[in-house]
C-alpha cells in the first residue's frame, strides 16, 4: 500500500451513493425482468386470474413482493461478502466498527436503518457528509462503517488542496 | 457474343446478356444518363445499393447453411433419443434431466411457444383485416366500375397507369444494369480496403501489441479511472457540506479506519 493509498479508510457519500444507485439499478431490472417471466409462464399456461384484479391489488402485490425481494437482496450480500454488488465495483465493503463482518441480526439492523433515514427525507443519508467517521444513521444504529477496499486515492488536485489546508491549519498565521 | 452472360451474378437474379445491356447503356445515353461518368454521388448510392444488396445475399447464404446444420443435427439427436426414450408431446420431461436443465428448457421452450403464438394470431389478424377490407372496399368499387358518368375518368386513369408502366419498365431495365454495377463496386471497394487494412496491421507491430494490451487492461483502467474520480467527489462533496452547515473543515485526508483492514477477502 503506498503512501497517499486510502486503503481501509471511510468510504465517503459520492462513492456510497452511486454504489447504491447501481444496486437500486440491480434491484430494479431484475424485478422486472421477473414480473415479465411470471407473466409469460401465467400467460402460457392460460392463468391470467391476477390480470383480472383490481388494480390497487396488483399494486399491494407487487409492493410487497418488491420490498422483501429488495430486503433480501441486501441482507443477503451485507452477510454473506459484507459487500453489495454496487458497493463491489465501487471497491467498498461493510464491517462493524471493530472491523468484522455483517452477522445476520446487525444487517437487520441496518436494513431498518435504511428505513430510517428514508422516512427522515434521506437526512440519515445525507449524514454521511458531516459524520466524522462517515456514517450515515443506518451505520451508527448498526454499529457499521464502510471501508475502501482498493488502492484508492484522490485526484492530484484534491490531494494538493488538502496538503494545503493540513498546512494551513498547522501554521494558521501563514494562512490567507 | 450475344449469348455471353455477365460474370458474379447470383442465381436469383436474371441475367442479362451483353447485348442487353448494350442496348440499355444506349437508353441511358439518349437519356443524358451516361452510366460511365465518374459523379461521387451516383457512386456512393452504388456503394450503398450494392452493399445492401450483397449483404443481403451473403446473410441468406448463411442462414440456409445455419438451418442446414441444425437439421442435420436434430436429425442425429432424433435419431439418438428413438433408441433410448420416447418423447410425445405433452409428456413430462425426461427424469434424467437436472432441475437447471429443466428450467433452461422451459425458458427455451416458453419463448419458441410465444413465437408460434404471435405467428398464429398475427396471420388471423392480417386474414381478418383482408377480408374486412375486401367487403367493405368491393361494392364502392363495382359501383366505380359500372358509372356511364365516371367512363372519361376511367380512361384518363387507363392512361395514367400505361404511363405508370412504361415508365416501370424503364425503371426496371435501369435497376437491372445499376445493380450489377453496384455489387461490383462493392465487391471491389470491400477487397481493396480488406486488403489495405490487411497490409497496414502487418506492417505494423507495434500496433498490435497496442491493440493487445489496450483491450486487456483498458476495463481495469476505466473502472480504477471511475473509482478515483468518485473519491475526489466524496472529499469535494464533503468539504462543501461542512461549508454550508458552518462546520470546521477537515484538517487533513480522513485517517485509517480502526481495526479494519479493509482488505479484499
Amino acid at each position: 500500500m503506498s503512501e497517499d493509498s486510502l486503503k481501509g479508510n471511510y468510504a465517503g457519500f459520492v462513492s456510497r451513493l452511486i454504489a447504491y444507485s447501481i444496486d437500486v439499478f440491480i434491484v430494479v431490472f431484475t424485478l422486472m425482468f421477473m414480473g415479465w417471466l411470471i407473466n409469460a409462464v401465467l400467460g402460457i399456461f392460460n392463468i391470467d386470474e391476477f390480470s383480472r384484479t383490481s388494480s390497487l391489488n396488483k399494486i399491494l402485490v407487487s409492493g410487497v413482493f418488491g420490498l422483501l425481494y429488495s430486503a433480501a437482496y441486501f441482507i443477503f450480500f451485507w452477510t454473506m461478502i459484507g459487500q453489495t454488488p454496487g458497493k463491489s465495483l465501487m471497491g467498498l465493503r461493510i464491517v462493524t466498527t471493530d472491523g468484522r463482518g455483517l452477522s445476520f441480526v446487525r444487517s437487520v439492523r441496518r436494513l431498518l436503518g435504511y428505513i430510517i433515514s428514508i422516512l427522515a427525507i434521506w437526512i440519515g443519508f445525507l449524514w454521511i457528509l458531516v459524520d466524522n467517521r462517515r456514517q450515515g444513521w443506518h451505520d451508527k444504529i448498526a454499529g457499521t462503517i464502510v471501508i475502501y477496499t482498493w488502492d484508492a486515492r484522490a485526484g492530484n488536485f484534491i490531494t494538493e488542496w488538502y496538503r494545503h489546508r493540513q498546512e494551513d491549519s498547522q501554521h494558521p498565521e501563514h494562512g490567507d | 457474343m450475344e449469348s455471353e452472360t455477365m460474370q458474379d451474378t447470383p442465381d436469383d437474379i436474371a441475367p442479362i446478356t451483353v447485348s442487353e445491356e448494350e442496348r440499355l447503356e444506349e437508353i441511358l445515353q439518349r437519356m443524358e444518363l451516361d452510366a460511365g461518368s465518374t459523379d461521387r454521388f451516383r457512386t456512393v448510392l452504388r456503394l450503398l445499393v450494392g452493399g445492401t444488396l450483397l449483404g443481403w445475399d451473403e446473410l441468406l447464404i448463411h442462414l440456409e447453411q445455419w438451418e442446414e446444420e441444425v437439421r442435420d443435427y436434430r436429425t442425429q439427436q432424433e435419431t439418438q433419443a428413438r433408441s433410448v426414450v420416447y418423447i410425445q408431446p405433452g409428456s413430462p420431461p425426461a427424469p434424467s434431466l437436472t432441475e437447471s436443465q429443466e428450467l433452461r428448457y422451459l425458458l427455451v421452450g416458453m419463448l419458441f411457444e410465444t413465437e408460434s403464438r404471435l405467428h398464429r394470431r398475427g396471420s388471423a389478424i392480417l386474414k381478418f383485416a383482408g377480408q374486412t377490407t375486401n367487403a367493405l372496399l368491393s361494392p364502392m368499387i363495382r359501383q366505380m366500375d359500372r358509372s356511364e358518368r365516371l367512363q372519361p375518368a376511367r380512361s384518363r386513369f387507363d392512361d395514367l397507369v400505361r404511363r405508370g408502366e412504361t415508365v416501370t419498365g424503364r425503371w426496371i431495365q435501369r435497376g437491372q444494369i445499376e445493380e450489377s454495377h453496384s455489387r461490383k463496386l462493392v465487391l471491389t471497394a470491400t477487397q481493396d480496403t480488406f486488403d489495405a487494412t490487411m497490409g497496414q496491421l502487418g506492417q505494423a507491430p507495434e500496433l498490435q501489441n497496442l491493440v493487445k494490451a489496450q483491450s486487456a487492461g483498458l476495463s481495469k483502467e476505466v473502472l480504477d479511472e471511475v473509482r478515483a474520480r468518485t473519491v475526489s467527489g466524496d472529499l469535494l462533496a464533503e468539504s462543501f457540506a461542512r461549508r454550508v452547515l458552518r462546520r470546521a473543515p477537515r484538517g487533513e485526508l480522513p485517517g485509517p479506519a480502526g481495526s479494519a483492514d479493509g482488505s479484499e477477502e
